[in-house]
C-alpha cells in the first residue's frame, strides 16, 4: 500500500515508520512554512513546544535515543521580591503550613498521574488500571477519584495557603489551556502535566526540541520513506487519490492527515462531501490557542538567586492574577498583566547561547513585552503565526483543547468513525493528544491490520 | 424523660420527609426545630402584614413523586400550582418566552430564529432522553466503588445499568454534558442569545459557577429532572407558598405519629461510648434517643453539633473543605399594584404569571458571575422572579402583590454589613427598574436574604441554598465525604439526611426519603 502522511509532528514520523516497518511504501510530505511544529528551534530558542517527550517504548524500536537535560524545578518571584522554589525534594522558601503539605500533596499527584499515565499509555484502558487503582487502598482511591472533576482553585486551596505556589502550579497546569484556575476540571490538566513529568523536572533536549526532529529524520534513513517539505496549500484530487501541492502532486492508496481534526475536515477535505452531524460535531471542538512564546536576548539578572538560574521562573504567580487574565482573554479583550513564564535555556545548555531569554506569554497579546526585564531583539510567536504557518486551526498546538470533555473515547468527536475510506488523522487530535507519537504509531497499527484483511 | 427511637436535628422540608418516613415504619421520631416553625428554608412568612413572603425556596419541581404518594401529602394540604410560562424580558423592548406546551414554544421561536425553532426540537427530545435515564440515579443509595460488599456491588451495577442502557449517542452526550459548561454545550445547539440564556439559568442556580465554567452542564441537567404530576421539566409553585408544603409534610409526620418540637435549637449532639444517644438543646433540655439523624448541613452538623474529638481527622478534613461558598440572595418586594414590564404587550399579561428571568444574554451571566467570584456583587445579578400572588390570590391582599426574586451574584465572603446589604438591595431593584419603570412607585416594602441572612435565619453553612456545591467532585459517594456517603456518619448512630448528601440540593424530598429507606434496613439488620 502507498501511505501519504501530511504533516510532520513526531505522531507523522512514528506512523511512517510502523507502515514502513510493515512493508508499506511512505511518504512524508509537510505543507507548513516549517517542519516539525509545534518542535521548532529557531536561533536555539523554543518558538512552539518547548519540553518534547517521545514515547520511550516507540524510541526503542526504531534507536531513537534522545538524550535530556532537565531543569532543576520551578521557581516563582512573589510581588514583595521574595522567591520560592519547587524541587522534587521540597520547596525552599515556602511557609511552614505549606512545607508540611508537600510531600503527601507529590504523593497524591504521583499517583493519580501515575494512573492517568496508564490510560495515555494505551488505545483503550487497561485491564490493570481497576487494580491499580484499588491497590492505592479506600481513602487514597477515592482522593484520586475526586480529582480530575475539580477547579485548581478548590484542589490548591484545599493543600497550600502561599498564592505564589498555588499561582505557579495552576499556571504550569493552564499553560495553553483556554480555562481559568476557578473552572472545574482544570485540575486533571495538572495530573496530565504531572503524569509527564512537566511540573517538577521539565526536561529539553540539547540544542532545543528542533533536534527531536532530527533524530526522527536520521531514524528514516535505510527505510522506504520519503520526505517532502512543500509549504504551499494541499488540495485533495476529486477522486480522492492524490494530493496537490503548488505543482507537485502525490499519490496514494490511504491518506493519513497530522493537521488537526478541524483542519483535516474543513481545509483539506472540502466539507460539502460529508455529513452535517459529522461536520456539525467538528465545527464544534473546542481549541484555542492562548500562550505565546517570546524569544530575545537578556543575561540572567545578577541579584536573582544563583538557585533559580537552571529553573523555570514564574513571574509573581497568583491564582487571582490568572484568573482575571482569563477574564479579560474571554471576552477578547487585551490582557494588562497576565501569567509569565521565563527561562534561560543557554544556561543549561551550552550548546545556546547564554543570554537567550525564553518567555512565554499566558492569555493576550496586549501583555508580550511588558515584562520586568529589558530584553532586546525580541521575537514573537503568537497563536495566530501558528495557525498561519504552522497550520494548527485556531493556532492550538493539540489539535484541540485536552480537557475532560474531548479526552479519551470523546477524542477528538464522540465516536468518531473516518468519514472518507482512505483518509483518516494521525495526529494530536486523537488520544492521547500529545506528541509523542503514540497517536501516529496506534493509528498506523490500525491501517495494517486493516490492509492485511482486505 | 421520654426515650425515642430516633431524634431528627432541623425540620427543613427533608428533616419531615424523613422524620415521616420513620414515623410511617411505627418508629417513635422527635423533630427539633431550632425556630418557631417547620420548614427550614422551605418556608412562608408574613414579614410585612398582609403579604406573605418566600424568604427561602420558591418553587416546586424536583419533589419526588413518591414522596408525594407515599405520604399521601395531597391529603394532608399540598396543592402544586404548575407555572405557565417562563419569560425573559429584554432591554430592545422584545421579550422571550418559553411554555411547557412544546408548539407554542415553537411558534414563540420561530419570531426569533427559525434554526433555533428546528434544533429545540432535538434539543428538548435529546434532555429529554437524558434525564429519563439520570432519574433513577435520584433514588439510588449512593455505592462505596472501593468496597466489594455485595450491597456496593450491586448498586454499582444498577448505576452501570442506568448507563449502559442508555443509546450510545445519548450517553457521548451525557458525558460530555457533565464535563462541558452549560454555555458551551448551548453554543452547539442555538444562535439566539436570550433562549441560550434562559437555558444556561438552570446550570447556574444556587451554584457559584458562572455558565462558562465547565461542570454547569451538570447542574443544568440536575434541573431537568423534575417533573410535576408526570410533566417533566415543569416548575410548580404550592399554594400558600413552600411554607405550606412544609406544613403538609409536618401533618403527614404527626398523622404517622412523629413529634415535633419548636423553638428547640440544637446545641449539640450526646455521643456515649462512640456512639449517639441524643442531643442537648442549647436552654439544656436533653432528648435521648436510638439514633440521632441531622437535617443540618454536614458543615454545621460536624463542626458544631458534632464534638471534634469523636471524628477522625480525615473525615473532618473532608468536611471543611467540602465547598459551600454562596452566590444566591433572595428578595421580596410588597407592591401596591402589578407592575408592567414594558417588553410585554398590552394583552399578555398573562406572561407574568410564570417564572421572568432577567438574564438577556450568556455575555450577561457571565459578567455577573466575574464581579461575584473575587468576593464582590454583580453590578447587574441574574434574577428569576415570580409574582406568586398572581397564582395564589392568598398571598397579598386584595390588589397587591408580592414579588419573589432570586438573585446571583452576590458572594458569601463579602462582610454583609445592614449598609451593603441596603446598597445591594438598591442594585437589586435598578436593575429590575430597567425593565419595568413604574416599578419604584409601587414598593411598599422591600425585603433581601443575603447568603449571611441565610446563615443566620436558616442555619445553613454560608447560606449555600444546596448545603455546599454542586460540583462533580462533590455528588453521589463523593458527598459529602468521599467515605461517608450513604447517609451514615464516622458516629455510630449518627445519620444524615440533609441535602450535604446524595442526590443533594432543591426540594426533593430525596434524601430524606433514601436515608430514611437506608437507615430502617440498617435497624431492622
Amino acid at each position: 500500500m502507498k501511505v501519504l502522511i501530511l504533516g510532520s509532528t513526531p505522531n507523522a514520523f512514528a506512523a511512517a515508520l510502523t507502515l514502513a516497518d510493515a512493508g508499506h511504501t511512505v511518504e512524508i510530505v509537510e505543507t507548513a512554512t516549517v517542519v516539525g511544529a509545534p518542535y521548532v528551534t529557531q536561533d536555539g530558542g523554543e518558538a512552539g513546544l518547548a519540553y518534547p517527550h517521545f514515547c520511550p517504548v516507540l524510541g526503542k524500536q526504531w534507536g531513537i535515543t534522545l538524550p535530556s537535560l532537565a531543569h532543576t524545578g520551578r521557581s516563582a518571584r512573589r510581588a514583595d521580591g521574595s522567591w520560592l522554589h519547587v524541587r522534587r525534594s521540597g520547596l525552599i522558601g515556602a511557609t511552614e503550613h505549606d512545607d508540611k503539605a508537600w510531600p503527601h500533596f507529590m504523593t497524591l499527584m504521583g499517583q493519580a498521574g501515575e494512573l492517568l499515565y496508564y490510560l495515555l499509555q494505551n488505545p483503550e484502558p487497561p485491564a490493570y488500571l481497576a487494580e491499580a487503582w484499588r491497590e492505592l487502598g479506600r481513602r487514597q482511591s477515592m482522593e484520586v477519584l475526586r480529582l480530575p472533576w475539580m477547579s485548581l482553585r478548590d484542589l490548591l486551596d484545599e493543600w497550600f495557603e502561599d498564592q505564589a505556589l498555588k499561582g505557579l502550579l495552576a499556571e504550569v497546569a493552564l499553560e495553553g489551556v483556554a480555562q481559568g484556575p476557578f473552572a472545574s476540571g482544570t485540575a486533571f490538566h495538572l495530573i496530565g502535566r504531572w503524569a509527564n513529568g512537566q511540573v517538577l523536572s521539565p526536561t529539553s533536549l540539547p540544542g532545543g526540541s528542533g533536534s527531536l526532529m532530527a533524530s526522527l529524520q536520521a531514524a528514516l534513513e535505510g527505510r522506504p520513506v520519503q520526505f517532502h517539505h512543500v509549504p504551499g496549500t494541499p488540495e485533495l484530487a476529486p477522486d480522492q487519490r492524490s494530493l496537490t501541492v503548488g505543482t507537485q502532486a502525490f499519490e496514494f492508496d490511504f491518506l493519513l492527515s497530522d493537521k488537526d481534526a478541524r483542519w483535516t475536515y474543513t481545509q483539506l477535505v472540502n466539507p460539502r462531501y460529508l455529513e452535517t452531524e459529522f461536520n456539525t460535531a467538528i465545527r464544534n471542538i473546542r481549541g484555542r490557542g492562548v500562550w505565546q512564546r517570546g524569544l530575545g536576548r537578556c543575561a540572567y539578572p545578577g541579584d536573582w538567586p544563583e538557585q533559580a538560574r537552571l529553573d523555570l521562573i514564574h513571574w509573581e504567580p497568583g491564582l487571582i492574577r490568572l484568573e482575571k487574565a482569563w477574564d479579560r482573554v474571554k471576552r477578547n479583550l487585551d490582557v494588562e498583566e497576565g501569567p509569565l513564564q521565563l527561562c534561560w535555556p543557554g544556561l543549561l545548555d551550552e550548546s545556546r547561547p547564554a543570554d537567550l531569554i525564553q518567555e512565554s506569554f499566558g492569555y493576550g497579546s496586549g501583555w508580550m513585552g511588558r515584562g520586568p526585564l529589558d530584553v532586546t531583539d525580541r521575537k514573537y510567536f503568537t497563536p495566530v503565526d501558528y495557525e498561519r504557518d504552522w497550520q494548527f486551526t485556531q493556532g492550538h498546538l493539540f489539535g484541540g483543547d485536552r480537557d475532560l470533555s474531548q479526552s479519551f473515547f470523546l477524542r477528538p468527536i464522540a465516536d468518531y468513525q473516518p468519514p472518507l475510506d482512505n483518509l483518516d488523522l494521525c495526529g494530536s487530535s486523537l488520544h492521547p493528544a500529545d506528541h509523542t507519537g503514540r497517536a501516529g504509531a496506534w493509528k498506523a497499527q490500525e491501517l495494517i491490520r486493516r490492509f492485511s484483511q482486505s | 424523660m421520654k426515650h425515642y427511637d430516633a431524634i431528627v436535628i432541623g425540620g427543613g422540608h427533608n428533616g419531615l420527609v424523613h422524620a415521616a418516613y420513620l414515623a410511617k415504619a411505627g418508629r417513635q421520631v422527635l423533630v427539633l426545630e431550632r425556630r418557631h416553625t417547620v420548614g427550614g428554608a422551605t418556608i412562608t412568612e408574613e414579614i410585612h402584614p398582609g403579604f406573605k413572603f418566600l424568604i427561602g425556596s420558591y418553587l416546586i419541581s424536583l419533589l419526588r413523586p413518591q414522596v408525594i404518594q407515599e405520604l399521601e401529602l395531597a391529603k394532608h394540604g399540598l396543592e402544586l400550582l404548575p407555572l405557565e410560562s417562563t419569560l425573559v424580558p429584554l432591554t430592545n423592548g422584545d421579550y422571550l418566552a418559553d411554555w411547557p406546551d412544546h408548539d407554542m414554544t415553537r411558534r414563540e421561536l420561530l419570531r426569533h430564529s427559525r434554526r433555533d425553532a428546528e434544533t429545540y426540537e432535538e434539543f428538548s427530545l435529546t434532555m429529554r432522553r437524558l434525564s429519563l435515564a439520570m432519574k433513577p440515579l435520584l433514588d439510588l443509595f449512593p455505592p462505596d466503588p472501593t468496597s466489594l460488599a455485595p450491597r456496593d456491588i450491586e448498586q454499582m451495577a444498577r448505576i452501570k445499568g442506568v448507563l449502559g442502557h442508555m443509546q450510545r449517542k445519548d450517553f457521548h452526550t451525557l458525558c460530555r454534558l457533565c464535563t462541558m459548561s452549560i454555555a458551551d454545550f448551548l453554543d452547539e445547539w442555538f444562535e439566539t442569545q436570550p433562549l441560550k440564556a434562559i437555558k444556561c439559568t438552570s446550570g447556574i442556580i444556587g451554584t457559584f459557577m458562572g455558565v462558562r465554567s465547565p461542570g454547569t452542564g451538570y447542574v443544568a441537567l440536575h434541573h431537568y429532572l423534575g417533573e410535576i404530576d408526570g410533566v417533566r421539566r415543569s416548575w410548580a409553585f404550592p399554594k400558600g407558598g413552600t411554607g405550606a408544603f412544609a406544613q403538609s409534610i409536618a401533618n403527614a409526620a404527626k398523622a404517622f405519629g412523629a413529634e415535633i418540637l419548636e423553638n428547640a435549637p440544637v446545641h449539640q449532639v450526646l455521643i456515649k461510648h462512640g456512639a449517639a444517644c441524643g442531643v442537648v438543646l442549647e436552654d439544656g433540655r436533653e432528648f435521648y434517643a436510638d439514633r440521632v439523624i441531622s437535617n443540618a448541613d454536614a458543615q454545621r452538623t460536624f463542626l458544631k453539633l458534632v464534638p471534634k474529638e469523636h471524628l477522625p481527622d480525615d473525615f473532618l478534613w473532608d468536611i471543611q473543605r467540602f465547598r459551600s461558598a454562596s452566590p444566591a440572595c433572595k428578595v421580596n418586594l410588597a407592591l401596591d399594584g402589578l407592575p408592567t414590564f414594558s417588553a410585554v404587550p398590552k394583552g399578555n399579561e398573562q406572561l407574568l404569571r410564570g417564572s421572568i428571568e432577567i438574564a438577556p444574554s450568556v455575555d450577561y451571566l457571565e459578567q455577573a458571575y466575574d464581579d461575584a467570584k473575587y468576593g464582590g456583587w454583580a453590578r447587574k445579578p441574574f434574577m428569576d422572579a415570580l409574582i406568586p400572588s398572581l397564582l395564589d390570590p392568598g398571598m397579598a391582599p386584595p390588589g397587591k402583590h408580592v414579588m419573589s426574586l432570586f438573585v446571583e451574584y452576590a458572594s458569601s465572603e463579602i462582610d454583609w454589613t445592614p449598609e451593603k446589604k441596603a446598597q445591594f438591595l438598591e442594585v437589586v431593584v435598578d436593575t429590575l427598574a430597567e425593565y419595568s419603570p413604574d416599578l419604584k412607585s409601587k414598593i411598599i416594602h422591600k425585603h433581601i436574604m443575603t447568603p449571611h441572612d441565610i446563615q443566620e435565619v436558616f442555619g445553613i453553612t454560608n447560606g449555600h441554598i444546596f448545603h455546599g456545591e454542586l460540583s462533580l467532585h462533590q455528588l453521589l459517594f463523593l458527598k459529602p465525604s468521599p467515605q461517608w456517603a450513604q447517609y451514615k456518619t464516622p458516629v455510630r448512630h449518627l445519620w444524615m439526611c440533609g441535602s450535604s448528601t446524595h442526590p443533594g440540593g432543591c426540594i426533593t424530598g430525596a434524601p430524606g426519603r433514601n436515608a430514611a429507606m437506608e437507615l430502617l434496613k440498617d435497624w431492622s439488620a
